[in-house]
């Protein structure tokens, strides 16, 4: 049938615990065609496509490729349909070659015996996939002395080496610098011409507007529109992504209280460039910007979890320097990271051990811990964040996602801290929470506490903060204060910025 | 330029380039060091844990390995010892498959139960060291026959000791199964990533079973040449050579986390330690101050490796 749609999703709902990710879903792909799907996190871009890819089964709905129901539950049923997903994390082998990992699985073995590897066939064949992509890349070279963007052009032509039909890429400019990421959309369109599909997920929607054919807009679990290329504007666009959900907060008056914390000349290579900041007492600072943009690894830097560099750094005046979380600890700045499952929670521990874990570091010095006594301190901390619990001495795992994020909290005050570091504090959290969390985050400046927070989801920085550092592509954009301090205004800015970019 | 080829080759050959500093020293201190004499009796020395070393090389590639493989190896010399009523050859085939048999067990216990080498093969090393002390009353016990003699003292050409030329002949062997051949290269691939491996295909709990089985097999080669020498067995024998087999390997610069090394490398590593010893008893070096300088060797290499895993991953 001409004309037919590659592939067609009906309907398709999914739930997680009592959490609805998709709420009736419809998505079609043409043969040949670059699809983005865009929306914030969380509005169910990356659930969609594990579902296409058989990683989650679906609760509802149907799956037509050319036409014809399928069933995909397993990873394999979606590659026996030629649907493939670059896989960022844990998909590569590192310390095998190029070829290897094309062929990693499948690799050809010698036609006069079988038990030995064709080592010759296996780096032509790799070479002519890398070749159908107009790739300069070295099939014998060890993938590790890749750099992160040829690793995932490596990928590209690993699925192409099988049968390829639809190839997802999710986020897969996010590592990636201007002119990496445009050898990834000439590899794009190496694709199209070869007749693949390709499902393109991204935040950034100045690329999506360039290399896509059709635009989906997710919000909140359901399709809000697609839109074909050059029907739709910019800022149409991020209306429907956000939908105007979070209304800013009044700000309330600016009295800044005294300096406590700075920071001058904070540098990662490659990733941020001389960053500069002040912290006053009582102040919530936001750093913002697009993801890449370098506002999580920034904090994670100036906390001594990434390696940087730092000219000179501030504490109440005195000099001070932070190269590993226990220095900070020792200044009273804790931390949130921004994982709560692989970076925060003792998932053995109960919900009293969790949230005691900063405090007993306070304590130790007098070696014998009362236990009376951290049950009291732990249960004050927890009511203080009202994590909803049978009772401390239950498992944390017993705890919802949102309660679990209060208890965290939890444990960061327990140590009475003067400066809070916050990395994307409502992450995988339900909406309820969510503006328990806020109210937790007002309540603390209005005691004093100073907090440095960034969020993936720009409009919550721009509501709860008093200061907004905007950044991108590493470097401090601007800084906005009070009543300047919109999620227009930020977009406004970082829109600029990347244009500027692209023009320069 | 000039400059970064040097600094490769340090990187690179840094173990064989330590032996030749050695051979170098002892050659002009102890001329005897450089005897053909000398030189094969080191070779000699390192051939049984070279064809054991096989095993664990194959088994780290695949980010596991075997503490067992010194009680597996005195098992083999005692089945041996113990069947040889029914003929040579009968003994040292029911030797070689019962060491075959416990490698395959630790397989089954690693990748299907899913339980830890270090756990599975310390439990092997326990339960073999036991049996091997039940087997022979806590005494040394001797074959009924010698015929094995000819193998372990003669000599290929008049100068190889046969030995000798039994490792290299598997260490070439294997070197080719591991470089080679799917199944090889599969392993790099399973301890790299297993997970991922898992999901392209790969027969990750297969491979696993079959490098501890070869390890078990090895084993009882090994312990075949031990009886080929000794004519006996003993709860007391082969303590030492979990720790020198493992050592040598890491020495070679086989990592414990997988998916790189080679044969060749885990040999040279093995060599190292045999050159040390040796060395070490021209030198007239107490054997517990032996210990302490292999301990400060292992350390000093693998700190080295890891300094530089480190650097690279910086640049």
């Amino acid at each position: 049938m001409a004309g037919e749609a590659l592939l067609r999703m009906r309907e398709v709902r999914k739930t997680f615990g009592g959490t609805v990710a998709l709420s009736g879903v419809d998505f079609d792909l043409n043969p040949g065609e670059v699809h983005a799907i865009i929306g914030e996190n969380g509005a169910g871009k990356s659930t969609l496509m594990k579902i296409l890819c058989g990683v989650y089964p679906m609760d509802g709905g149907s799956i037509l490729v050319e036409g014809e129901p399928v069933r995909i539950q397993l990873p394999k049923d979606a590659l026996a349909l030629g649907i493939n997903m670059i896989h960022q994390e844990f998909a590569n082998f590192s310390k095998l070659s190029v070829a290897e990992n094309v062929f990693v699985g499948r690799l050809p073995r010698k036609a006069g015996f079988p038990l030995a590897l064709d080592s010759r066939d296996l780096l032509l064949r790799t070479a002519e996939v890398l070749g159908r992509l107009r790739l300069p890349i070295d099939p014998g070279a060890r993938l590790d002395s890749l750099s992160v963007a040829q690793q995932q052009l490596v990928e590209v032509a690993k699925a192409l080496s099988a049968n390829l039909r639809i190839l997802i890429m999710d986020e897969a400019t996010s590592s990636l610098n201007l002119r990496e990421s445009e050898q990834l959309f000439a590899t794009i369109e190496a694709l199209k011409v070869e007749g693949i599909s390709v499902v393109y997920i991204s935040h950034r929607l100045k690329e999506v507007m360039d290399i896509a054919d059709r635009i989906t807009v997710l919000r909140d679990g359901a399709n809000v529109g697609t839109f074909p290329r050059g029907h739709i504007e910019e800022a149409a666009i991020i209306e429907a992504m956000l939908g105007r959900r979070l209304r800013a907060a009044v700000k309330k008056a600016a009295t800044r209280g005294p300096t406590v914390f700075s920071v001058t000349g904070l540098s990662i290579p490659g990733k941020v460039r001389n960053l500069s900041f002040e912290l006053h007492r009582g102040e919530i600072l936001g750093i913002t910007g697009l993801s890449g943009s370098g506002k999580e690894l920034a904090i994670r830097g100036l906390y001594g979890l990434w390696p940087s560099r730092i000219e000179r750094m501030e504490c109440n005046g005195e000099q001070v320097s932070i190269s590993h979380p226990s220095d900070g600890l020792s200044l009273g700045i804790t931390y949130l990271a921004e994982e709560r499952k692989n970076m925060s929670v003792f998932p053995q521990l109960t919900i009293r051990e969790n949230a005691s874990v900063l405090w007993m570091r306070s304590v130790w010095r007098r070696f014998v811990v009362s236990r009376r006594r951290e049950r009291e301190a732990s249960l004050q901390s927890l009511r203080r964040v009202n994590v909803k619990m049978a009772g401390a001495e239950s498992p944390v795992d017993s705890l919802s996602g949102g309660n679990q994020q209060k208890m965290l909290l939890a444990r960061l005050l327990m140590v009475q801290p003067e400066i809070v570091i916050l990395n994307d504090p409502t992450r995988g959290v339900d909406v309820g929470s969510k503006q328990e969390i806020y109210q937790i985050i007002y309540q603390l400046a209005r005691e004093g506490v100073s907090i440095i927070m960034t969020s993936s989801e720009i409009p919550e920085v721009t509501a709860l903060a008093d200061r907004v550092i905007v950044m991108s592509k590493g470097h401090k954009i601007a800084e906005l204060s009070d009543a300047e301090v919109t999620t227009d205004n930020v977009l406004a800015l970082v829109t600029q910025a990347a244009a500027a970019d692209e023009h320069g | 330029m000039n400059g970064r080829r040097f600094r490769a080759i340090i990187r690179d050959q840094k173990i064989l380039l330590i032996i030749l500093a050695i051979a170098l020293v002892l050659a002009v201190v102890r001329p005897v060091f450089i005897s053909a004499e000398n030189l094969f009796n080191i070779l000699f020395q390192v051939s049984i844990t070279s064809i054991i070393g096989i095993g664990m090389t194959f088994l780290m590639i695949g980010a596991d390995f075997d503490l067992s493989v010194g009680s597996n190896m005195v098992f083999a010399t005692t089945v041996a010892i113990l069947l040889q009523g029914s003929g040579l050859g009968a003994g040292i085939a029911a030797a070689i498959l019962a060491s075959t048999v416990a490698g395959f067990l630790n397989g089954v216990f690693v990748a299907k139960l899913r339980i830890n080498s270090f756990i599975s093969t310390l439990s092997m090393m326990i339960f073999l060291r036991g049996l091997v002390l039940i087997l022979t009353n806590k005494q040394t016990i001797s074959g009924s026959s010698d015929a094995l003699f000819s193998f372990g003292y003669g000599n290929l050409f008049g100068v190889i000791p046969y030995p000798v030329v039994l490792a290299a002949a598997l260490l070439v062997l294997f070197a080719l199964v591991l470089a080679r051949t799917v199944l090889g290269r599969n392993l790099y691939a399973v301890g790299c990533n297993e997970k991922a491996a898992r999901m392209f295909g790969i027969d990750v709990a297969g491979l696993k079973i079959f490098a501890f089985s070869l390890t078990g097999f090895l084993c009882g080669a090994s312990g075949i040449v031990l009886l080929s020498r000794l004519n006996s067995a003993s709860g007391t024998y082969g303590i030492d050579t979990n720790l020198d087999v493992i050592s040598g390997v890491l020495l070679g610069g086989i990592s414990l986390s997988g998916g790189e090394g080679s044969i060749f490398k885990a040999f040279q590593g093995i060599l190292l330690l045999g050159v040390l010893s040796n060395a070490m008893i021209l030198l007239h070096v107490t054997p517990y101050l032996q210990q302490v300088i292999k301990g400060l060797m292992l350390m000093t290499v693998v700190s080295l490796d890891s300094y530089q895993a480190k650097a690279a991953a910086f640049r």
